[in-house]
């Protein structure tokens, strides 16, 4: 297989970082205009757990900067 | 038709954001799917944290979120053999001693490990058995994904069923496995995501795992302490489970199915396929916490489940009706969707893999181009989903989804163990030996289930019991059959077999890239676990 003619596999760090940025960003303001609650607790969920996504979006978009690695050097074989 | 939950527009939009959002991938992966290799096998480019998600995800699927939690109302933190003994030695053990085969094998499916293994007939037999039963199973997971929907969302059985078929379709159409094992890490992180906020509510309102567990039957949060006779929930003790359950059936499982160690095959090195199953065990030991923990929860907070017109079933779509609102609801409602999704799509693409090298190239068109079986796997794909859909309509008129995924599991999984067993550890073992092995376990566990006058007293127990005589049945046929027919020369068994080929080395490697290292940690954390929560 000869890797210069292969694009370098889509990076799923990215990917996850744009869904879980999006619904963070989404959940979290819904929280914050609508202050929606349930009955039975008494803390506004959807803000805090969509604050909670956007870190984990963001998360993945930081690691997504670095492009990933198509070999790594650990991994020749030592038998 | 109303269902359980009120949806409202921002829940239809993060639903909605989903399906957009999985064929997109989709229709990113088409131009990194050329080949057969990048279509079957991933261009076995991946890295271990994916496979290894991917790996455990791939089970996740329709069956477990939902029957898991309502097992865990049910009966209790004695389900989790189901994770712990039932999946992490195993997973270990396929790490460390079979991966190092498998791979060196370069063996595109697991029947085709069998054909190079033993011969034609025993990949034959093992290509059209998984064959079969995966589009059963797939079928059933589109089943039981309409009844869900139907009864959260009011939709239509018929509409939910197509609709996400089709999707799921698209993107495994332009994607293969690649699109497949991508889905199942982003349905992983949605449903930690989307069913995590129930565990803690949960916790946090009963005084942590202690008050919660003052709040159920008090046996409720033991995994061992029942298991001394068979009077507990699952109707068996310690022997069945540790032997049964733990070394036969989840042995048989994931050192064997494809559908799971296709995952592994992806991986980018032997290394990176050997942590593949190493760091799942290292998530599946916490999975309990987005099912059976949650069934506990339910117990706790609605006390008379399963009782007055309440199914088990409901135990986790009712705490999120009942601890959600709008927003938090589309994001439970997508987590779940995903698993299913996720579960049919990893079928497909294992069922396609199988039928594409293992039917098709072996018996019907043996030397098409690459591109040819590219076409054939899409269009394998396309008549899958079709089948499985009919099938949906069938897994309707049985009782329970689990069992009957149970039943089948146990026919055909559990000798292909046995052949495996022998096959890899014990190289005098030879090519009609691995056959008969396959074929009298399979022949045996009918008869085991159909013909024996054996009575037990839950169908679990049977399982697990049925799971050890079939294994040591088909054991004792191959090893018998092996020694009186001719053995293989070393020269064929070369990189295949144990015995034939050295494991390789990570001696040079820093510990937290050692297979060995990482196994031993694992283990460790298994054993704890079992002892805090025995």
């Amino acid at each position: 297989m000869n890797d210069s003619e292969k694009p370098a596999m889509l990076d799923l760090r990215r990917l996850l970082g744009i869904i879980f940025t999006f619904y963070g960003l989404l959940l979290g303001i819904y929280g914050l205009v609508t202050a929606h609650q349930p009955r039975a607790i008494s803390f506004n969920l959807n803000l805090w757990w969509g604050i909670l996504m956007l870190i984990v979006g963001i998360l993945f978009l930081v690691f997504s900067i670095k492009p990933p690695r198509t070999w790594d050097p650990d991994d020749d074989e030592h038998i | 038709m109303q269902g359980l939950f009120h949806v409202s527009a921002i829940d239809y939009v993060i639903i909605l954001a989903y399906f957009v959002f999985v064929l997109m991938v989709g229709w990113l992966l088409r131009k990194y799917t050329r080949t057969g290799e990048d279509f079957f096998l991933s261009g076995r480019s991946l890295p271990a944290w994916i496979t290894g998600i991917a790996f455990m995800s791939a089970n996740l699927g329709s069956q477990e979120v939902l029957g898991m939690s309502a097992g865990g109302a049910e009966y209790g933190m004695i389900e989790t053999h189901f994770y712990w003994i039932g999946a992490i030695p195993a997973m270990i053990f396929m790490g460390l001693y079979m991966m190092p085969f498998y791979w060196a094998s370069r063996a595109r499916s697991v029947p085709e490990y069998l054909k190079l293994r033993f011969n034609e007939a025993t990949r034959g037999v093992n290509a059209f058995s998984f064959a079969v039963m995966t589009v059963l199973v797939s079928g059933i997971g589109l089943y039981s994904m309409g009844i869900v929907l139907q009864a959260l969302l009011g939709w239509s059985l018929v509409v939910s069923i197509i609709v996400s078929a089709v999707v799921v379709l698209a993107y495994v159409f332009l994607g293969g496995l690649t699109s497949s094992i991508f889905t199942e890490v982003t349905q992983f992180f949605l449903i930690c995501l989307g069913i995590l906020p129930l565990t803690i509510i949960g916790l946090v309102k009963f005084g942590g795992w202690h008050g919660l567990v003052s709040h159920i039957p008090h046996n409720y949060g033991h995994v061992w302490a029942d298991l001394g006779t068979a009077h507990n929930a699952l109707g068996t003790n310690w022997f069945a489970v540790v032997f049964g359950l733990g070394f036969v059936m989840g042995f048989a499982y994931w050192t064997t199915d494809f559908l799971v160690v296709q995952r592994t095959f992806a991986a980018r090195s032997m290394r990176a396929a050997q942590v593949t199953p190493i760091y799942a065990s290292f998530i599946k030991v916490f999975v309990p916490l987005v099912d059976i923990v949650v069934g506990l929860v339910a117990l706790a907070v609605f006390p008379h489940i399963g009782h007055d017109g309440t199914s088990y079933n409901m135990a986790l779509p009712m705490l999120m009706a009942k601890y959600y609102s709008t927003g938090m609801i589309g994001l439970g409602i997508t987590a779940l969707l995903a698993s299913f999704m996720t579960g049919m799509a990893g079928n497909i693409t294992a069922f396609t893999t199988v039928w594409t090298y293992d039917i098709y190239q072996a018996y019907i068109n043996k030397k098409a181009s690459d591109r040819h079986y590219v076409w054939m796997g899409r269009l394998a794909m396309t008549v899958g989903m079709i089948l499985s859909i009919f099938t949906a309509f069938i897994a309707g008129s049985f009782p329970s989804i689990m069992d009957y995924m149970q039943t089948l599991f146990s026919f055909f999984s559990v000798p292909i163990f046995a052949t495996f067993l022998l096959g890899m550890f014990w190289k005098r073992t030879t090519a009609w030996g691995g056959f008969s092995s396959l074929v009298s376990g399979i022949i045996f566990a009918c008869i085991f289930y159909w013909a024996l006058p054996f009575h037990f007293a839950t169908p679990n127990a049977k399982t697990f019991w049925q799971s050890f005589w079939v294994w040591v049945v088909a054991t004792a046929i191959g090893i018998l059959v092996s020694l009186f027919t001719k053995p293989k020369t070393d020269e064929e068994l070369k990189g295949i077999v144990y015995g034939v080929q050295k494991y390789p080395s990570y001696k040079h490697l820093r510990w937290y890239k050692r297979p060995g290292y990482l196994a031993c940690i694992s283990l460790a954390l298994f054993v704890a676990l079992d002892i805090i929560f025995w």
